[in-house]
């Protein structure tokens, strides 16, 4: 792969110096990413970098009800616990709208992060990101209302997508928000009929975005003026 | 400055470190006294703190005032994240809940001590997976469990990080944390108290049946805890 001629979608590879970039891309594999592969499930043994489509990190409680606590797209890594050193982490990673991205290897990951002053500094950039993006959606989800937050999700993941369709269900998205279905078809209901976006066979488009910014809590704001600041979006 | 305890360390990063490691870093810690509500870390953060005692809240503060809980950091960790990762800030805010004392280290001390290959790195590494957990698992239960089983977790949460029986809280403070009204958090902890798990007189709370604390604590309690002991930090 002739990696100084490519440009990068991911932004911790689009960082890069060429040099870097050039020894790393040979330990990274393309891959496709359909929805619902898992990418990361106690143990953790390969990264990814999305360049495309939206990852989950999700919290399965014991009574099987599912909370998703944060977002991957094309703004970090996915496979934290293996740059941390720690081999995996409770908690599940998969893919939630459909992409394609790079694999590599977790030891060659780990050992690019030991060896490469720039990656390590991007990746622990990164980490900083996730880790706001996280504790901002444990004050949220005890604080905001259910259209507040669905408005904060589909930015959040709109920011990380190109184009304006995300392919998803109404499931997923009770699940991810950790809310009962119907209360998210009410939710999604309001603001498909304000005219925020349009919602059409698994197809949610979004159609006005600046009135989902102003019906957004100011949890999306936050984190996203965060990742921007960190050079993440 | 004074000198380090030459009894070694109760704060478990510090306690990891190797004698030649603590020889180079020691110098550069400094005792300090952390008394409740000192602020360590409020978007910017100028020092590193390694809790010896006591206990710090890390909090996120929403536009009308409201301030919940994200993390709790003791002798299980380091406050100062934003050195470590080099990014110069950090939304939230990190304040002493239960006093105690602890180390300071500088910004740019710490930072290199990061940067090198070594120990503190790994440890450090460590540290910040288990506050990933541990905010990860903060937002899915803030979502699903109820106030009696949130107090519960995070009582014992709190009883592992420091040295004594008897937590100095009020319930204005801990309803600040939990995100609930005062009068919710009352209530909750009048039937902690009434089933026998807890004392709670003159803004001291005991724990008076642990296992029995344990089992009313949602799972999030043991989860993180568990992972905080396989990182050795708990």
């Amino acid at each position: 792969m002739n990696a100084t001629a490519k440009q990068y979608k991911n932004r911790i590879l689009a960082a890069l110096p060429r040099n870097e970039l050039k020894r790393l891309s040979e330990h990274l594999s393309p891959v496709e990413l359909p929805q619902s592969q898992i990418l990361l499930d106690g143990d953790a043994t390969h990264g990814y970098f999305l360049e495309d489509g939206i990852a989950s990190v999700v919290v399965t409680l014991d009574n099987g009800d599912s909370v998703e606590v944060g977002v991957i797209g094309h703004d970090g890594v996915v496979g934290l616990p293996i740059l941390l050193g720690t081999d995996g982490a409770p908690g599940r990673t998969f893919i939630q709208i459909a992409g394609s991205g790079y694999r590599i290897n977790g030891k060659k990951l780990k050992e690019e992060y030991e060896i490469s002053g720039d990656f390590r500094r991007c990746v622990q950039r990164y980490m900083q990101g996730f880790m706001v993006q996280t504790a901002q959606t444990a004050a949220c989800n005890r604080l905001h209302g259910i259209e507040e937050r669905l408005a904060r999700w589909l930015l959040t993941c709109h920011d990380r997508l190109d184009g304006d369709a995300l392919r998803l269900t109404h499931d997923f998205l009770a699940t991810m928000l950790g809310s009962p279905r119907t209360t998210v078809t009410l939710a999604a209901g309001l603001l498909q009929r304000a005219g925020m976006i349009e919602y059409s066979r698994g197809v949610v488009t979004i159609t006005d975005r600046q009135k989902l910014e102003s019906t957004a809590c100011e949890c999306y704001r936050t984190v996203r003026n965060e990742f921007r600041r960190l050079n993440l979006l | 400055m004074k000198p380090v305890n030459p009894h070694g360390f109760r704060n478990r990063i510090l306690a990891s470190l190797s004698t030649s490691e603590l020889e180079r870093i020691s110098p550069h810690l400094s005792e300090i006294k952390l008394p409740q509500d000192f602020t360590l870390l409020d978007g910017k953060v100028n020092y590193a703190y390694f809790l010896e005692d006591g206990m710090a809240s890390v909090v996120v503060t929403v536009e009308n005032g409201s301030t919940v809980e994200v993390g709790v950091v003791g002798v299980d960790g380091v406050v100062g994240i934003p050195i470590l990762l080099g990014t110069g800030r950090m939304p939230g805010r990190a304040f002493i809940q239960i006093s105690g004392t602890g180390y300071r280290m500088e910004a740019a001390v710490i930072k290199s001590e990061f940067e090198r290959n070594g120990e503190f790195r790994d440890v450090v590494h460590r540290y910040l997976q288990a506050f990933l957990v541990q905010t990860a698992q903060t937002a899915a239960c803030n979502r699903l469990h109820n106030i009696e089983e949130r107090l519960a977790r995070w009582l014992l949460s709190c009883r592992d990080r420091v040295q004594t029986d008897e937590l100095a809280l009020t319930h204005d403070f801990l309803s600040q944390m939990l995100g609930a009204p005062r009068t919710t958090v009352t209530l909750a902890a009048g039937l902690l108290s009434r089933a026998g798990m807890i004392e709670y007189s003159r803004g001291v709370v005991q724990i008076t049946d642990r296992p029995q604390l344990e089992h009313t604590a949602c799972e999030c309690y043991r989860i993180v805890r568990d992972e905080f002991r396989r990182l050795k930090l708990l």
